[in-house]
């Protein structure tokens, strides 16, 4: 039974929008005159800095931030952006705690000995509480499965 | 969490049915005792707030069944260990009873130490009876049941 979730971040959405955006304001900026324009033009170009802002945003979204996180109850895949993926089966860990970051979001994180890795619940809409105990049981199920 | 409380630390990670050794907690709980904020609280909590790393064990008397003095060492040597390994500055150990036994309570009542503040609750009738030491007399003041 495997899942998948993949929800639009609006923050980190709002963020490449936001990048895109203020990078054409620069380049607006440097390369015209603006107080002589026109007007209307300033308006068009205005409509145009948000419409390429949404367009090239949404790309740099894609690429960099949205995370898709799929699992089944032999391990996980998390990936980030279009390069970051990492692949664990949930027998590699032995503990589960659930963490609070400074945002306030929450994250389950999964301990391999000193090491541990965080699947961002909050980030991926899930409850964390919930995905917290649900995390437990299928790092004891893969526990038993190694030591069977 | 349910019931009241104030704020004593930011306990930002949580554990549950946490083990050492042969022993097992149904919770365990640690921070650090500076409060998270915006600008000003972060400013006021800098100046004011020391910066301790502490945590809370919690455990029912019924996953410790027959509580006697020879139990309680081992779940007080746990916490110890784990203090000792992390550098905890204190800690709580929460007995969470509902039918605590005069033996649990005078070993609770007689335990000493400064760093390891116990307290046994009882769930039912909310009574808590603590460690006499300050972190122990600091549980009956901030928990409310």
């Amino acid at each position: 039974m495997s899942q998948t979730h993949a929800p639009v971040q609006l923050y980190d959405l709002f963020k490449s929008c936001m990048i895109i955006f203020l990078l054409q304001a620069v380049i607006v900026l440097l390369t015209t005159t603006i107080g002589v324009v026109d007007v209307t033009l300033r308006f068009l170009i205005l409509l145009l800095n948000v419409a390429v802002s949404g367009l090239l945003g949404w790309q740099l979204y894609k690429r960099t931030y949205h995370m898709v996180f799929a699992y089944d109850n032999r391990g996980f895949t998390l990936r980030k952006g279009k390069k970051e993926e990492k692949s664990q089966k949930w027998s590699e860990f032995s503990k589960v705690s659930l963490v609070r970051n400074e945002a306030g979001g929450f994250s389950v994180r999964l301990y391999h000995n000193s090491e541990f890795f965080d699947l961002p619940a909050s980030k991926l809409k899930l409850n964390p509480f919930d995905f917290r105990v649900d995390v437990t049981k299928l790092v004891a199920v893969g526990k038993n499965r190694r030591h069977a | 969490m349910i019931g009241k409380g104030r704020w004593i630390a930011d306990f930002a990670e949580s554990f549950r049915n946490y083990r050492i050794d042969d022993v097992t907690f149904d919770a365990f709980v640690h921070g650090n005792t500076r409060m998270k904020g915006f600008l000003l609280s972060r400013v006021f909590s800098a100046t004011v707030n020391p910066n301790y790393y502490v945590g809370c064990f919690m455990v029912s008397a019924e996953r410790v069944k027959d509580l006697d003095k020879k139990r309680f060492a081992e779940l007080v040597q746990s916490v110890r260990s784990r203090m000792k390994e992390s550098e905890m500055r204190w800690t709580w150990l929460l007995i969470l009873s509902m039918r605590s036994t005069d033996t649990v309570r005078k070993l609770v009542e007689s335990f000493k130490d400064q760093f390891v503040g116990v307290a046994l609750i009882d769930v039912d009738s909310g009574k808590i009876v603590h460690s006499d030491s300050y972190i122990g007399k600091q549980a009956k003041r901030f928990i409310k049941i």
